[in-house]
């Protein structure tokens, strides 16, 4: 029988690894909004990709950024071409990440002040261990700061050319984010998508990979607040 | 063979601890557990079975970064060294993206590591494995007792070049996170995007 479903129930990046997973030969056919995807495997392997005229990596690519559509699995169907020789999940890796790099590119708009205002204000009410957050642009001048403590710290003047230092002067491109660790606590500055920096400084008795889960989470609902924004 | 969660921005690996009975699997996993904090690791897992027990739990190392955004949770598997578990060991194998020989350095030990080591490889070559590029890692446990195995002895006996060896005594922690450390590194070596 045929594996047939939509991918609002089983998500693409998901779906593309079951016949993996299972060691299938046959092709998953994928009905999506922008077009018709077709991926074959042989024994679990991918080993040919095509959405429209496009194949290969490119497809696998153009595939991973959908969200809608039927999907039906049809096992034991041959392989036309094969343009496809890398892992699978090498390729799915690969081209999630070339989709970011596309969507980073086209810039999605970040979120508003006001909006932004209340996440930071979420963020410090959903832990117990983070003093201060904010983000600011790259010059150090503020976007937004939440605070447990009415006012700007002492500090953060300091704080404001350090970040830029950072984002503007690393060596190597790239950079995504720094834990520090000194005498009152924990630091972490992230770089957002539009260039500005997330601050968030965690108090002394804070674990670092507590607060690093916690500050990967913010920056989960940070994107998907923006994601919100540009629907 | 790894999985790649979208909703969770993860990618698990699964590495598996093989070796002959009491070599000192379990320990090993029970002694990475106690080392990663709480909240980065899920609960250590036991299926009893007569002789021995499997053993698994997952967790996110920090060290480890980051592939392409996802973060890298491993998912650690001990699987019977008895003979006789041939099913569940082939069940526990199969997808592994990575695997620990814990060898027992005992020298009334080294026929039980030689079979286990073979039977290690059958099972593997029988996935469909290049063995030649397959991530393992040989641990020598037990470095504490008398007179123990010499370092060089499995690989010479099993014809293993290059295979990256580390020396452990598993119940004082010596050598078992730069073990688990090394496999995981070779694991993501080759996910080099």
């Amino acid at each position: 029988m045929a594996l047939r479903g939509s991918l609002t129930d089983l998500n693409i990046v998901e779906l593309v690894q079951v016949p993996a997973a299972s060691r299938k030969t046959g092709e998953l056919f994928i009905a999506g909004l922008d077009g018709i995807a077709r991926l074959f495997y042989a024994a679990g392997r991918l080993v040919h990709v095509e959405v429209d005229e496009v194949s290969g990596q490119d497809a696998m690519v153009e595939v991973v950024g959908w969200s809608e559509g039927e999907f039906e699995f049809r096992p034991d169907v041959e392989p036309e071409r094969r343009t496809f020789e890398m892992d699978l999940h090498k390729a799915l890796m690969l081209a999630l990440k070339q989709r970011d790099e596309l969507k980073l590119a086209e810039s999605s708009p970040p979120v508003d002040h006001t909006q932004l205002g209340e996440l930071l204000r979420a963020f410090l009410a959903s832990t117990d261990f983070i003093q201060f957050c904010c983000v600011l642009n790259s010059d150090g001048s503020t976007v937004r700061c939440d605070s447990r403590q009415a006012g700007d710290p002492s500090w953060l003047a300091g704080l404001r050319s350090v970040v830029g230092l950072l984002l503007e002067g690393y060596p190597r491109k790239g950079l995504q984010r720094v834990l520090l660790e000194d005498a009152d606590g924990t630091v972490v500055v992230s770089r957002l998508a539009d260039g500005s920096a997330l601050v968030v400084v965690a108090e002394r008795d804070a674990r670092l990979g507590a607060v690093s889960v916690a500050v990967e989470r913010f920056l989960r609902r940070l994107g998907e607040a923006a994601g919100d924004v540009q629907r | 063979m790894p999985h790649i969660s979208f909703h969770n921005k993860e990618i698990t690996f699964k590495i598996v601890y093989f070796g002959p009975g009491w070599s000192g699997k379990t320990t090993n996993l029970v002694r990475i557990h106690a080392r990663v904090e709480d909240d980065l690791r899920g609960d250590l897992v036991m299926l009893d079975t007569d002789q021995e027990r499997t053993l698994f739990f997952d967790f996110l190392p920090m060290e480890l970064g980051r592939i392409a955004g996802y973060a890298v949770r491993l998912n650690l598997y001990t699987v019977p060294g008895q003979i006789y578990y041939e099913a569940s060991r082939r069940l526990i194998l199969d997808g592994a993206d990575g695997v620990v020989f814990v060898a027992d350095s005992q020298p009334s030990r080294l026929d039980a590591n030689l079979v286990s080591f073979s039977l290690l490889r059958e099972n593997l070559e029988s996935y469909g494995m290049d063995w030649s590029t397959f991530p393992i890692v040989l641990q020598y446990n037990k470095r504490d007792v008398e007179a123990p195995i010499a370092v060089g002895t499995l690989e010479r006996d099993l014809g293993l070049n290059g295979i990256t060896v580390i020396e452990a005594v598993a119940v004082e922690g010596r050598g078992v996170m730069e073990t688990i450390a090394a496999v995981s590194c070779r694991i993501i070596e080759g996910f080099d995007l």
